[in-house]
């Protein structure tokens, strides 16, 4: 677990990316080590990506996107979902813990929620190695 | 990339309704040059202008290219007609029909829809008046399902109007009358001036006699000359081969389904540049149906008005020499923004995304089995590529 310095959030920019920046102008920031990374749509999610963090040292991948039935892409959340379901079955095959990848469906008005699970993911998987 | 591609400002208007009525009055106003397509008559309202063109009994047979470049292919009087438009602003309605197997009555003497009463006021006098003169007539709403806010609406006339016009004695049942619409909490308190008795029923028991009809419900039994039962509205028969043509997405009660997204925007399909407004979309009565169709409108307006359009800040790129034409692109855009074409410099035959159509959802990128797509404008970090 040495290594694994970093979160990496992948999320849509139309929800998380929304409510991300409704909470960098009330004063809020992302903890140390969480590495935001934004997507034009849950739709355009590869499980490579997903793949690719891990590779480059992820603790662990937050993945949100708008709840289904509200994408402006029709059905970007779901294939989202989808593919982070695919990851955790491949991740339970090689032996990694499951909850190292998370999903969650988001809207823009949820800047708390927001706030909340970034900060809880940080102190479950970075804060024991940090301190 | 972002080089504005000149448009011009001509918009094609798909149906006969009131809604579609409106949305052309005020394209024109705006000074768009206005196609006014419809597969049935079109209401002859005095709209005529040089820059509007009508084309009755018109049925839609295909549909190319995307916004700023659509053309709509239609057989008009066992003619073939193309048309070109920047935008497309469906506005087809719905259709009526009594549910006779819902209620379980049919139509006579003593059970009325509301369509024939209305009919029946529009003849001359006296015959419009005296047919319901100093008769109590029960006004059914809500009767196993809910009545459509366009239906409600019209009762609401109907009931004003025989009250005032014909003196009738107009009792007005209802279940779960919802007034959420502009106006409707007024309404129906002149109605209550003007003497219409509300009634609210749970489960009502409706008699169709010889000579009289008579509701029973929780407070009693009232017994009347006429029962009058709103129709109920669906989508037109054609909705979902339009649907089909126009490639975008019905939503689960068979109508047109806007965007459900936050800030919402009047109309706005899954397809750049194409609209939908008024009942073809919602359910409505016909005033709320023309406002849509005028927030429709300055949609239309605020895509077209500069005559310009530009792409988004992130689209789509397929490398064509790397496509293996699978079409997994062109089934998975949500937006129809993707073709296969002939690159004709190139000599090959690839996919290719069209740049103005693109919202730049990367749902091809992510989809495409050789990753021959490319996200142009999206920033990701260095590790995506691999370490």
């Amino acid at each position: 677990m040495g290594d694994h310095q970093k979160i990496v959030v992948m999320a849509c920019k139309h929800s998380a990316g929304e409510a991300l920046r409704e909470l960098q102008r009330e004063g809020w920031a992302l903890p140390d080590g969480v590495e935001w990374v934004e997507l034009p749509c849950g739709g355009s999610l590869d499980e490579l990506h997903i793949l690719r963090a891990f590779e480059a040292g992820a603790a662990a991948v937050l993945v949100l996107a708008c709840y289904h039935g509200a994408c402006r892409s029709l059905d970007g959340s779901r294939w989202a979902e989808k593919r982070v379901q695919a990851i955790q079955e491949m991740l339970a095959e090689i032996g990694i813990e499951q909850d190292r990848l998370e999903f969650r469906n988001i809207a823009p008005t949820m800047p708390a929620d927001l706030a909340s699970w970034v900060e809880a993911l940080h102190r479950r998987v970075l804060a024991p190695a940090g301190e | 990339m972002s080089q504005a591609t000149p448009v011009a400002k001509q918009v094609l208007v798909l149906g006969a309704s009131s809604e579609a009525a409106r949305a052309v009055k005020e394209l024109l106003a705006l000074g768009y040059k206005v196609l006014w397509v419809s597969g049935d008559e079109l209401p002859s309202n005095g709209l005529d202008s040089p820059a509007l063109a009508k084309y009755a009994n018109c049925r839609l047979y295909a549909l190319e290219g995307h916004v700023g470049r659509f053309v709509s292919h239609f057989l008009h009087q066992g003619q073939r007609l193309a048309l070109s438009t920047s935008a497309i602003i469906v506005a087809t309605g719905n259709e009526r029909y009594f549910p006779a197997e819902r209620y379980g009555l049919e139509l006579s003497s003593l059970v009325w829809t509301t369509s024939q009463v209305k009919e029946q006021l529009k003849k001359p006098l006296p015959q419009s008046v005296l047919a319901f003169r100093d008769k109590r007539i029960l006004l059914l709403l809500d009767w196993s399902g809910e009545t459509s806010k366009e239906l409600v609406s019209e009762s609401f006339s109907l009931a004003g109007e025989l009250c005032e016009r014909c003196r009738s004695e107009v009792y007005f049942f209802y279940r779960d009358l919802t007034v959420d619409s502009p106006g409707w909490e007024q309404r129906t308190r002149e109605l209550r001036d003007k003497g219409v008795v509300f009634c609210r029923y749970g489960e009502p028991e409706v008699t169709v006699g010889e000579a009289a009809v008579s509701i029973s419900y929780l407070e009693g039994t009232v017994e009347g000359d006429l029962l009058v039962l709103p129709e109920a509205v669906r989508p037109r028969g054609d909705t979902a081969e339009l649907a089909e043509i126009l490639q975008v997405r019905l939503g689960e009660d068979g109508y047109f389904q806007e965007l459900n997204i936050r800030k919402y925007r009047a109309g706005l399909s899954a397809r750049k540049g194409i609209f939908f407004a008024g009942r073809c979309h919602m359910d409505c009565d016909a005033s709320e149906a023309e406002s849509d169709a005028l927030q429709v409108v300055a949609a239309v307006d605020a895509l077209l008005g500069q005559g310009a359009l530009e792409p988004e800040e992130v689209i789509a790129y397929v490398d064509p020499s790397k496509c293996i034409r699978c079409l997994t692109c062109v089934r998975t855009c949500p937006h129809a923004a993707v073709q296969v074409v002939e690159y004709e410099d190139m000599d090959v035959v690839a996919a290719r995304v069209d740049e103005l159509a693109c919202w730049g959802c990367g749902a091809c990128a992510s989809n495409c089995p050789v990753q021959a797509i490319e996200m142009v404008g999206q920033e990701m970090p260095a590790w995506v590529q691999g370490v």
